[in-house]
């Protein structure tokens, strides 16, 4: 059986014998130190040296590299040579993930034998703090991936600080489920107590599982494989059944509370994904034009994940509308009108992205429209606040105290956001029929 | 071996091919030449199944590009115009790993490095890094990367670009020799006196649509008729009645000190319209096919377009 030509080829890189030597004279070097300052053994600073170089290694480290194997392949122009191979996507998901990794983990090894050699009395549960860990160095190492993927759709050119950039998403999607670990010692889901660390194990499994599966669609679609958007929808499910529990038992009374928390679950997705997803006006015309064909798979197929996601935001405020009494609020008419202005706002900031990304000028078109949300928000409704205008907050926030006016200013808004959005496609589509090429290709 | 149906092509702008038709048939080196921004890049990337058309239909070595693009890249070899290689590998080591993930066996992987190595002339730099090498060899390097898997189709933008004449000549020779074991090529440059020596074809792309296709007359084996430039040593007074009379000759033109006319391909033809003109008395001092150079016929054929254009 022949290796992995992609584990094979970052193998060739990373474990150099010269690298193979390096680490462990460095971390023998400084566990020395550690061993000195524990008195000549290998005390509670040599265990707890271990733990934090193991994060650094595989968390910090290993994630960076992670993201680069795919960043470094768009700077070098190679990924075409990659599109255009015969491996598959799940051999080049995990060829990608253990090679470029391979060197973290060798040292991440070492130091997990120090710990286990060193005095941790002081740790709680060491078994399951260093599967803990483990697995949040592999979740952080495929989010980083994930997301460096994600990039590369985007956005076919990288610098390499912004392989940074997806460093710190894997670290601000896994530093949660860690300190939850960590800080607290009893979790409630669904009306059961858990040890946090025993909570944490298996939840970072599935987030885990998900990450990969999400990457492995990911690279398919690089590949040219067509993929229904199954996991998207999957993975919005059960973050969401699985934020609802933390709601469900003691803390909340009414029997709605976890549906409006998988409810904020489901925009937060959308609301993500409408910003981090490429809005390619190409990629909307095959879209366009699959649903007016009526070929449902292939506009499935062309569906971005916003829009898979929108389903899932009005599923639940659909029910809640419906069935105000669930949240148990006093005020039926207030909690409908609420419910329709965040929906009515939601839209309004899709209409506005898609607006702002259907412009001449589309490459800041995202970070216009964050401004802009952030000014319609925060910045003017803390003026308002200031001046104790109650009402007119109502007019930029789903304010439940005035939720009929907010209710009427979202969908007023999105109303008038969706007619420019209709006449900018449409004079787009004309201006792409009547150009001349050459201002994007060569 | 390529067949294009009606494909157009959007970027998020700009209509970069509108309704491209075309056929390849197997065994051809076709140029593809026009100006920049003509769609040549986009329309190679399609053959590809890199970029997916809003509308049309490709189908390459029988496979459908669209629906199977994967079927499709296991059919192509292609070398974007600025393509990159793994420069911290060995060029050993990116030709293995070039063979293993287009799906050489492991156990044929040397022996394919080797003789995809000998093919471009970089046999004796096995050992070097790919970054170290000088541009002309990168170029070699890399369309050994392309070929290495055996395609059946070769597609190459700006392939001798940065290389020196006589890599430009060994080039001709391997697309030559790639073409003559069944390969189809379809090559895209600005150096058209160097896609002269070899192409059978001569594909002109203008604002994203097809100006012409047609083949290359200096190509010499393809077509039933080629035009013969005939010169005199003397005026003669009934040249045009001479030509007339001879069977074969067509479309003549009658010049000044001589004259053109198409006559059928082949060497025993010719020599039977020369031995009748001078047994007419015809005082020929010179007879050889009429070389337009690829050069002559693209000005041509976009001359041409900017005038159907203006109409």
């Amino acid at each position: 059986m022949s290796l992995n030509p992609e584990l094979r080829r970052n193998l060739w890189l990373e474990l150099t014998p010269t690298r193979l030597v390096v680490m462990p004279a460095v971390l023998f070097g400084v566990f020395v130190l550690t061993a000195v300052a524990d008195g000549r053994q290998l005390g509670t600073a040599s265990a707890a040296t271990a733990l934090t170089l193991f994060v650094g290694l595989t968390w910090v480290w290993g994630a960076h590299l992670a993201a680069e194997s795919v960043l470094s392949e768009l700077r070098g122009r190679t990924w075409d040579w990659q599109r255009m191979s015969g491996i598959g996507p799940w051999p080049l998901a995990w060829g990608k993930l253990a090679g470029s990794t391979a060197y973290p983990w060798y040292g991440a090894v070492l130091c997990l034998a120090v710990f286990a050699a060193a005095d941790h009395r002081e740790v709680a549960q060491p078994g399951r703090i260093a599967a803990l860990l483990v697995l949040g160095g592999l979740l952080s190492q495929v989010v980083a991936l994930l997301a460096a993927v994600q990039a590369a759709t985007r956005d076919r050119t990288f610098t390499r600080a912004q392989s940074t950039a997806w460093l710190v998403l894997a670290a601000f999607v896994i530093s949660p489920l860690i300190t939850a670990g960590f800080a607290v010692s009893r979790v409630d889901w669904y009306g059961t107590r858990f040890d946090s660390l025993a909570f944490a194990l298996p939840s970072m499994a599935v987030f885990l599982a998900f990450a990969a599966i999400g990457l492995w669609v990911q690279l398919r679609r690089e590949l040219k494989v067509r993929t229904l958007p199954i996991a998207w929808p999957a993975f919005s499910l059960f973050l969401m059944a699985w934020s609802a529990g933390f709601i469900v038992g003691e803390r909340s009374t009414a029997p709605g509370y976890p549906l409006l928390a998988a409810l904020l679950v489901a925009v937060t997705l959308t609301w993500a994904t409408a910003f981090g997803e490429r809005k390619d006006p190409v990629a909307l015309r095959r879209l366009v034009r699959a649903l007016r064909e009526e070929r449902w798979r292939r506009a499935a197929e062309e569906a971005p994940s916003w829009l898979l996601t929108l389903p899932l935001v009005l599923a639940p405020a659909g029910l809640l509308v419906a069935l105000p009494a669930l949240l148990g609020e006093p005020d039926l008419w207030s909690v409908r009108w609420t419910l329709v202005a965040g929906l009515g706002f939601l839209g309004r900031d899709l209409a506005l992205l898609l607006y702002l990304n259907l412009g001449a000028r589309p490459r800041r078109a995202d970070l216009f429209a964050a401004v802009l949300l952030l000014v319609g928000y925060v910045l003017v409704p803390l003026v308002f606040a200031a001046l104790e205008w109650k009402a007119a907050m109502a007019l930029l926030l789903p304010v439940p105290e005035h939720a009929p006016i907010a209710a009427a200013s979202g969908l007023a808004q999105l109303a008038v956001l969706g007619f420019l959005l209709a006449r900018r496609w449409r004079g787009r589509e004309r201006a792409v029929e009547d150009s001349l090429p050459g201002a994007d290709q060569g | 071996m390529i067949d294009v149906d009606r494909l157009t092509f959007d970027y998020p702008a700009t209509r970069a091919l509108r309704d491209v038709s075309l056929h390849l048939p197997p065994g051809s080196i076709t140029a593809l030449v026009g100006p920049n921004g003509a769609g040549k890049t986009t329309l190679l990337r399609c053959l590809a199944a890199l970029e997916e058309p809003i509308e049309g239909r490709i189908r390459v070595g029988g496979v459908d590009a669209l629906a199977d693009p994967r079927a499709c890249h296991r059919q192509v070899g292609y070398l974007s115009d600025f393509f990159g290689l793994y420069d911290d590998l060995t060029v050993e080591q990116c030709l293995r790993h070039a063979a293993a993930i287009r799906g050489v066996p492991s156990g044929r992987e040397r022996e394919v490095t080797l003789r995809a190595a000998a093919r471009l002339g970089i046999a004796d730099r096995l050992g070097s890094r790919a970054g170290e090498l000088s541009r002309g060899l990168r170029q070699r390097l890399a369309i050994a990367q392309a070929i290495l898997h055996e395609p059946r189709v070769l597609l190459l933008d700006e392939p001798a670009s940065g290389l020196d004449p006589e890599a430009r000549h060994q080039l001709a020779t391997l697309f030559l020799q790639l073409r003559d074991e069944g390969m189809t090529l379809l090559v895209s440059s600005h150096i058209l006196a160097e896609l002269d020596t070899y192409s059978t074809d001569m594909l002109v792309m203008r604002e994203g649509r097809i100006v012409s296709h047609e083949p290359v007359a200096s190509a010499g084996s393809r077509g039933p008729a080629q035009r013969i430039s005939l010169a005199l040593a003397r005026p003669f007074d009934g040249l045009a009645e001479a030509l007339a009379a001879i069977e074969g000759v067509t479309e003549v033109r009658i010049e000044a000190a001589g004259a053109t006319f198409a006559a059928p391909a082949g060497a025993e033809a010719q020599h039977a319209i020369l031995a009748a003109l001078v047994a007419r008395g015809v005082p020929v001092c010179a007879f050889a096919p009429e070389r337009r150079s690829m050069q002559d016929a693209y000005l041509a054929s976009v001359a041409g377009d900017r005038e159907r254009v203006a109409r």
